[in-house]
């Protein structure tokens, strides 16, 4: 059943258009055979795929993002998992003070977040460390990971970890048997999404990341500003390419409405 | 909500929570005071530097200076053409996905929230490639004759408006569609049953309803317009200059630190204070009607 | 002349048939209620009567008019959904007078008749409240009064009690029933409670699988149901597979799992399959051996103003049902007669499987 007209038809076609004009124009570029942009008119070919990997700089940046992405995004887990335990089931006095304080990176425009971490790494010493874009990271994608298991949280029955007490479970085991598989849906939801976040982050990056940690998307970035050519555009139709695959996977498995739905708001 | 009496429970919510709050006071608050006090702080290359002395001179440049005044406003108006554009485009989109069902409902789903997962350098690297003078866009036109001579839209307001289009209408979507979803599925069939038309059940049913939506998409829109660096980067180029890569200059191009953290502190302030406003300004309207 | 036919209706989907082959009469002012499970048809019908589902096949008349093909903005039939469907953007008054501003009737007229009709339904004090800030109930008079003050040719309810508590619930019923009687709008009603549909109808059709199974009054529908589906979806009843052994002035002999049984019939014939249908209410307790079949009580449940049996006997298990009216002596275990008279009896024809 489709309830649209004509006309809102022709809009949807247009506005797909908009929306993957940009994706498809890279795909495309991505296996010219000429050493510039253009598109494969004289064939296919596959020689800008290949000289992404003769390059050791891409190479190791994707290397960086993602270990910088897993270890952010299980960091920010690790930490955003008790924070909604607290908020979802205690009434206590600076609840609203604490969750508007673990949302508000999201306010903080990401420049300012660079400015500001750059300006603290350098002073503590860890500009250039690998800990250093890692705890940054972490800030970054918090709000991201607590919202997603706060939600899980907050809709989760309570009567089940209560009927697990009476039999005599501890806290750790219910926790562990009862509360997590629970909330198990939430907390993979908010780890994959704050592993993107990082993963795509660029503005605050380029401001943490020395010569030797260096993310992908800053290497990218700082590619385009001086030159664009085939080989950005085979290594950004890559990153296409495997995030659909992981779209592909994530739908599949999990939904992925419901990871997109943390992102917005 | 567990009892307060029992000692356990009052400690235990600020135990769970600890080691979020240290992380965003080591990590978060102590970098922006960092920042807030740089801003007060002065460059002089003949004295080595960054100059820890107190002082308003940074605030008081980039208040007076009219190359900052047009970097300000430029950074505004194209928050608000982006914005509208915006609404324009994703509230209508939004209500045909919502009024789609089953496989193809999926898959426009897919196509618009997909980008959302690809980093913004390479979304705006495809606008680049499509805006070239002897790019796919120029190429087209050229070819079914609109144009004579190739536009530009590289390194101009208009390409990274559109380009800045692409990378937030997904937002608008998504809070415009969540909207949507609570709205009762009879409701525009009781519109037309009470002998309303279409576009009135649309006007004046549909949409006041999804405000909330619609504005609360706006408020993502402009904030994440107003604080875009790659996108204007790459597209404005050195001419077309915004807040975030001015900041961005100062901080690694001219090493004037103090003023980068005074402008970046501006944005901070100009951010909040329209988010808040905004904010109350929805609580007030709408608090009777929704909750 | 019927004022609301229903011709030879037809509804699929694809492959999926939601309404075959719907013929329904309904007169000036009647209140009908179409009465069935889930996926029986039901609710297409009343959107294919509202206008927002299209036939497939046949005609809809109002007033001798053929609105098959009219717009639902055309119609002027006033709707009460089951989510009420409010605008909660608009104050009560304004979700009321929504019709009425469409129609272009003048802002005096509008206002006197929003408020006639808000002092109708009990809600004249909360014209100026929004939709959220009602109960449940409250926000279920909203919605009939919104419907109703367009003065339809028809009201069309959608399960419009099923989302209130029980008690809210009779209540509502009773005053929808009164509404309905002082305006005189023909009205048809969806519901799968039959005794809802019993309580508020003149005439009740059950639907079962896309058709319409019988349409009756209520009490000739649970006295004279049809088939074995109708007489179970209106309440409990004791039925057993047998077939008609001897017939002769209207009794017949039925053979139930060789048991003789005796039973009022007109419309069966000899060595016909049929199914013996005895409500639990028409079943009386006598002494052992003076009834017309022995069992033993397996089961009691008392239910305050009634008791229910569970009677194990040599054809199967009855259900039997006595009011509280005295103290009944009867424990589990205890073997008992059963006895009715074959007047109450009913002989339903098999469905052919």
């Amino acid at each position: 059943m489709n309830k649209n007209s004509p006309l809102a038809l022709l809009f949807n076609i247009v506005f797909l258009t908009f929306m993957l004009a940009p994706l498809v124009i890279i795909c495309l570029v991505a296996f010219t055979s000429n050493g510039y942009i253009s598109l494969p008119t004289n064939g296919f070919s596959l020689r800008w795929f290949r000289a992404i990997f003769e390059d050791s700089q891409f190479v190791d940046a994707f290397y960086l993002s993602i270990k910088l992405g897993v270890v952010s995004a299980t960091i920010a887990i690790l930490i955003a998992v008790p924070a909604a335990l607290a908020f979802a089931r205690y009434d206590f006095k600076g609840r609203s003070v604490f969750m508007a304080l673990f949302l508000s990176p999201m306010m903080v425009p990401h420049i300012v977040l660079g400015v500001a971490f750059l300006s603290f790494l350098t002073t503590i010493g860890w500009y250039g460390t690998f800990i250093g874009i890692v705890l940054s990271h972490v800030i970054i994608v918090m709000p991201y990971a607590l919202r997603l298991v706060l939600s899980s949280v907050v809709g989760l029955d309570q009567r089940a970890e209560k009927a697990a007490v009476s039999l005599g479970a501890s806290n750790w085991v219910v926790f562990r048997h009862v509360t997590l598989p629970m909330i198990l849906p939430g907390v993979v939801g908010g780890w994959v999404l704050s592993f993107i976040t990082s993963f795509d982050e660029v503005t605050m990056s380029v401001f943490v990341a020395s010569p030797s940690t260096t993310t992908l998307p800053v290497k990218m970035y700082a590619h385009i500003t001086e030159t664009i050519d085939p080989l950005i555009a085979s290594l950004s139709a890559l990153m296409i390419f495997i995030t659909m695959a992981v779209m592909f996977l994530l739908d599949r498995f999990y939904g992925l409405d419901k990871i997109l739905v943390g992102k917005g708001k | 909500m567990n009892t307060l009496s029992n000692p356990v429970n009052q400690v235990r919510p600020y135990l769970l929570s600890s080691p979020a709050l240290l992380l965003y006071i080591g990590l978060f608050m102590i970098p922006l005071i960092m920042t807030l006090m740089l801003s007060f702080y002065s460059y002089d290359v003949d004295r080595g530097g960054v100059v820890a002395e107190f002082s308003f001179t940074n605030y008081v440049e980039v208040l007076s200076d009219s190359y900052f005044h047009g970097i300000f406003f430029r950074t505004f108006a194209l928050s608000i053409a982006v914005t509208v554009l915006c609404v324009l485009l994703g509230t209508p989109e939004a209500y045909i996905l919502h009024r789609m069902s089953g496989r193809w409902k999926s898959i426009c789903m897919l196509a618009i929230l997909g980008p959302l997962l690809v980093s913004v350098v390479v979304r705006t690297l495809g606008w680049a490639i499509l805006f070239g003078s002897k790019g796919v866009i120029n190429e087209s036109l050229l070819a079914i004759g609109v144009i004579d001579t190739p536009i530009k839209l590289m390194f101009t307001n208009t390409g990274v408006i559109i380009a800045l289009v692409h990378v937030l209408v997904p937002f608008m979507v998504l809070s415009v569609w969540a909207s949507l979803q609570k709205l009762d599925p009879m409701i525009e069939n009781a519109g037309l049953s009470l002998g309303a038309s279409p576009f009135i059940v649309l006007r004046q049913i549909v949409v006041p309803q999804i405000m909330p939506g619609i504005l609360s998409g706006s408020l993502i829109v402009f904030a994440l317009t107003a604080s875009a660096f790659a996108t204007p980067s790459i597209l404005g180029g050195r001419r077309l200059k915004v807040v975030a890569t001015t900041a961005y200059d100062e901080y690694l191009g001219t090493l004037n630190w103090p003023l980068g953290a005074a402008i970046a502190v501006l944005l901070l302030v100009a951010n909040v204070i329209i988010i808040t406003t905004y904010n109350k300004f929805i609580e007030r309207k709408y608090s009777q009607a929704f909750k | 002349m019927s004022f609301l036919r229903l011709e030879g209706l037809v509804k699929r989907f694809d492959d999926f048939v939601a309404v075959e082959g719907m013929n329904l009469n309904v007169e000036k002012g009647e209140f009908v209620s179409l009465l069935g499970p889930s996926g029986c048809g039901k609710t297409t019908t009343l959107q294919m009567i509202a206008g927002f589902v299209t036939p497939t096949q046949g005609r809809i008349l109002i007033n001798n008019q053929d609105v098959t093909h009219l717009k639902p903005s055309k119609r002027n039939l006033g709707i009460v959904f089951q989510s009420y469907a409010l605008f909660h953007h608009m104050t009560i008054f304004d979700n009321v007078a929504f019709g009425l501003k469409m129609r272009k009737i003048d802002k005096v007229e509008s206002d006197e008749r929003v408020r006639e009709i808000l002092s109708l339904v009990h809600l004249k004090d909360f014209a100026h409240r929004y939709p959220r800030e009602l109960s449940g109930g409250q926000q279920q008079r909203v919605a009939l009064a919104r419907a109703m003050v367009i003065r339809p040719e028809v009201l069309l309810l959608d399960e419009p009690l099923s989302a209130l508590d029980a008690k809210i619930r009779e209540d509502m019923q009773t005053e929808l029933r009164s509404i309905q009687r002082t305006l005189g709008t023909t009205t048809i009603l969806v519901t799968h409670d039959q005794s809802e549909a019993m309580a508020l109808s003149d005439r009740v059709a059950v639907m079962n699988k896309a058709r319409l199974a019988q349409i009756d009054k209520p009490f000739a529908l649970y006295e004279h149901p049809r088939d074995s589906f109708v007489t179970e979806f209106l309440g409990k009843s004791n039925v057993f597979e047998g077939s008609i052994k001897d017939a002769n002035d209207g009794l017949s002999s039925i053979d139930v799992s060789g048991l003789n049984l005796l039973a009022n019939n007109t419309d069966h014939t000899i060595g016909q399959a049929v199914d013996f249908s005895i409500r639990p209410e028409k079943i009386r307790f006598v002494a052992q051996g003076k009834g017309v079949i022995d069992g033993t009580i397996s089961s009691r449940i008392f239910l305050g103003n009634q008791w229910v049996f569970q009677v194990e006997t040599s054809i199967g298990e009855f259900s039997v049902v006595s009011l509280n009216t005295s103290h009944i002596d009867i424990d589990q275990g205890s073997v008992v007669g059963l006895d009715w008279t074959p007047s109450e009896v009913r002989l339903l024809t098999r469905e052919v499987a």
